[in-house]
């Protein structure tokens, strides 16, 4: 059964849009949701760290079993403020996107993010004052770096509608269809769509049915990962599972496998090996 | 030989609130459709689909649609039902539940929809009284769909 997860809905401040959020998103047939905090990097950076409040999470009601993560995207307007993508405020959030506003700033966010990163996402409402190359992708593509795409303002507004499409289409012959993520950005439950909407919307704006299908299946739950084990493992060999312990080691002890397992390291210990 | 073919959505509508809206009817949702056909492809648009869409089937209560568009049409349609905000004027969520190229087929599946509904409705309420009047009504409309042959 594909798992559509829905990455980019703007995080709502009252505990009940919360529940409206997750009991829409069910029925539309998302099965993940990440609510997302936009901070402006000029704002919140303090000696060279980000400082940023972790959201509250208030779902009272869950009948799909959804699961429901917290994102955070940093607006960067400075090549200072990308030093401070190590802040220990970052690994308390399930994914860090960035925004960067200029070309530069997108060379070297992808360049220096260090697998801090998961997604890069642009302003597609407007016309982007720069030409997108394959030179700009390329390293996102090479770092696991997922380039969004917002459809929220197509179902708003004609004049934005226009943008994004012409943007998509640059996007698509860009990435070579590769490495994109499709998601909303709601501010309301009312404008999240149903996946197969969303695959038929983008097959519209330029992007073919499979990367847009990817983009809501496939890419969301690599990103979902990378940030898991940006966050709680140690450079993505070791991860502490907790609540296994002792429990486990007892039942190795008492197994058979673990039996052998002991007499060949006593053999290998008396040997001196 | 050379029929005029339709695609026929089944479609969800999701209101703000529970309540029911009594207002709304089909030609309302017939003109907000023909609104996003001329404000997403235009005058053209509105030429390949003049008096060709039809609401079949509207039902206030659960929210679900039936609307006949012609077969060419069929991608586009499914763009302006997703961009559809507003109907009548209550704000709402249109979501394609199934495309067919008959009736009959999103018939069929309007019920599977709509019994599964009442399925998980009745597997959230609490045991009493109103879980086994969902129980009742379950298990008379199994009946009658059966006996559709469905």
């Amino acid at each position: 059964m594909e798992r559509f997860c829905e990455l980019n809905l703007k995080f709502p401040t009252k505990p009940e849009k919360q529940d409206e959020f997750v009991y829409l998103c069910g029925r539309m047939g998302y099965r993940t949701i990440a609510f997302n905090v936009t901070v402006d990097a000029n704002k919140v950076f303090i000696k060279n760290q980000l400082k940023v409040d972790l959201p509250e999470l208030r779902v009272t009601e869950n009948p799909t079993n959804m699961r429901i993560l917290r994102r955070l995207t940093i607006v960067v307007s400075d090549s200072n403020h990308i030093r401070a993508f190590n802040s220990p405020i970052l690994r308390k959030f399930d994914i860090v996107a960035v925004q960067p506003k200029t070309e530069d700033l997108l060379n070297q966010c992808i360049a220096r993010c260090n697998n801090n990163i998961q997604i890069l996402s642009l302003d597609l409402t407007r016309p982007l004052p720069y030409r997108l190359k394959h030179t700009h992708i390329q390293p996102c593509q090479l770092n696991n770096v997922y380039v969004e795409v917002c459809y929220v303002s197509a179902i708003k507004d004609s004049a934005t509608c226009r943008n994004i499409v012409s943007n998509c289409r640059d996007i698509n012959w860009v990435s070579r269809s590769r490495g994109l993520l499709v998601s909303s950005g709601a501010e309301d439950p009312l404008f999240v769509r149903g996946p197969y909407d969303v695959m038929n919307l983008m097959t519209v704006f330029g992007i073919p049915f499979k990367t847009a299908r990817a983009g809501l299946s496939t890419n969301p739950q690599a990103v979902i990962l990378k940030g898991r084990s940006r966050s709680q493992t140690f450079n993505g060999l070791v991860e502490k599972v907790e609540g296994v312990g002792e429990s486990l080691v007892e039942k190795l002890r008492l197994s058979k496998e673990g039996e052998e397992f002991e007499e060949s390291a006593s053999k290998k210990h008396k040997s001196g090996s | 030989m050379v029929r005029l073919k339709y695609r026929y959505f089944l479609v969800e509508l999701h209101f703000t609130d529970c309540t029911v809206h009594t207002s709304l009817t089909p030609s309302h949702l017939l003109s907000t459709i023909y609104n996003a056909v001329q404000e997403n492809f235009g005058e053209v648009g509105l030429g390949r689909t003049q008096n060709r869409i039809k609401v079949v089937y509207l039902a206030l209560l659960t929210g679900m649609a039936v609307i006949r568009v012609p077969a060419d049409f069929e991608k586009d349609a499914r763009v302006c039902l997703a961009s559809l905000v507003v109907v009548g004027r209550e704000r709402c969520v249109c979501n394609v539940v199934h495309v067919g190229g008959t009736i009959r087929t999103c018939q069929k599946k309007l019920y599977s929809y709509s019994l599964n509904r009442l399925h998980r409705q009745m597997l959230d309420t609490p045991d009493g009284r109103e879980r086994d009047q969902i129980r009742g009504v379950l298990e008379r409309t199994l009946e009658e769909v059966k006996q559709l042959s469905y």
